[in-house]
């Protein structure tokens, strides 16, 4: 059980240190670019920050963690779309995603395959890899675990399709 | 590739380097905090810089034969002005929280330099229009007053006076309502969190 009255700046630290995958991920799945990735880390970690004193452990750390980092980049997310919009012209070369290596061309492939998605499915599907339950899912989600298991559903044909459609071009 | 390959390939991915910690963080807001007071530092640089060209050209204009006394208001206006900028600049620079500082007193400091920029904006009347305005306002009644100044052209000077007054209060409440108020509550909800 967490100290109900913990130093919020050290509490972001064990965090940072435990779930940091977790969150590389999370940013990964919803930036196009290295440079999108490091904004989209840094408002995940004010986020998380700002939510350290208000985690009272009524659920998992992880739950808690991933809802913060999905909230954040969805609402980023949907923030970018506009200003790419606006944007959409502008090239500009600490923008462009560097050549993949040889070696990451399949995890790439994912990546961009998952970023397609509908941003709740996106997290879904991102939850789903890393073997998350639906129980977890549907507490992160506010969703019921029928709805999470019918969602996913959809997701995973979606992305699979996304995935072979990358594999034949 | 199916889904059980999905996840073993999710679940093995080499993870990139570290994006971004605590210190990074704090560095970022660092920085934004930086470029605020540059923004704020060429701005007085730019205010003050202004009033020490127009002192000596006021100071001339005020030592020709023919010139009021009221001349004399502009160049103590400006004076006024030029020293109020760079008092307030010099007792903020003592108030700097030194190198070491916590996240918290580094959010603090920039808050509390915040707030005060936002009071140096809406308190503009006093410390800046309303001594130039009123020093340009009085010798030009003057003038009228005592015969160099036909009342038509006192009248146009008086309402272009009063329209650049309104313009340069309207512009500083916007600077404060589109810049300075969402910088402030970022700032709070970043103190809120580090308490």
């Amino acid at each position: 059980m967490p100290n109900p009255h913990p130093d919020p700046e050290a509490r972001l630290r064990e965090w940072l240190e435990k779930f940091r995958p977790l969150l590389a991920k999370v940013v990964r799945g919803f930036a196009n670019c290295r440079q999108e990735e490091q904004e989209l880390f840094q408002d995940v970690l004010v986020q998380l920050w700002q939510s350290a004193a208000r985690f009272d452990g009524r659920c998992a750390e992880s739950t808690w963690v991933y809802r913060v980092a999905f909230n954040t980049a969805m609402a980023w997310s949907r923030a970018a779309k506009r200003r790419s919009a606006r944007q959409a012209d502008v090239a500009d070369f600490d923008t462009m995603p560097a050549p993949p290596a040889p070696d990451t061309a399949q995890i790439d492939a994912l990546y961009a395959a998952i970023r397609q998605l509908p941003a709740p499915e996106t997290a879904l599907i991102m939850m789903h890899l890393d073997g998350v339950s639906y129980r977890e899912m549907a507490e992160v989600m506010g969703l019921s675990e029928a709805n999470v298991g019918t969602k996913l559903t959809r997701a995973r044909a979606q992305l699979a399709k996304l995935m072979n459609g990358a594999r034949h071009e | 590739m199916n889904d059980e390959e999905m996840k073993r390939l999710w679940q093995n991915q080499p993870l990139p380097e570290p994006l971004a910690d605590v210190p990074t963080l704090l560095a970022t807001a660092g920085r934004k905090h930086q470029k605020f007071q540059r923004t704020i530092f060429w701005r007085d640089f730019r205010e003050v810089g202004v009033a020490l060209v127009l002192i000596p050209i006021f100071v001339a204009s005020a030592q020709r034969e023919d010139a009021l006394w009221t001349s004399y208001l502009i160049v103590l206006a400006l004076v006024f002005v030029a020293g109020f900028m760079v008092i307030d600049r010099l007792r903020w620079r003592k108030a700097a929280p030194g190198p070491g500082e916590t996240m918290g007193d580094t959010i603090r400091a920039a808050l509390a330099e915040l707030e005060h920029q936002i009071w140096l904006l809406r308190n503009v009347l006093w410390w800046y229009i309303g001594p130039l305005m009123g020093a340009l306002i009085i010798d030009t009644t003057h003038q009228m007053l005592t015969g160099p100044r036909e009342p038509s052209s006192f009248i146009g000077s008086l309402a272009v006076f009063f329209l650049l007054g309104a313009f340069l209060w309207w512009l500083n409440q916007w600077a404060v309502k589109r810049d300075l108020e969402p910088r402030r509550s970022e700032l709070q909800k970043l103190l809120e969190a580090v308490r």
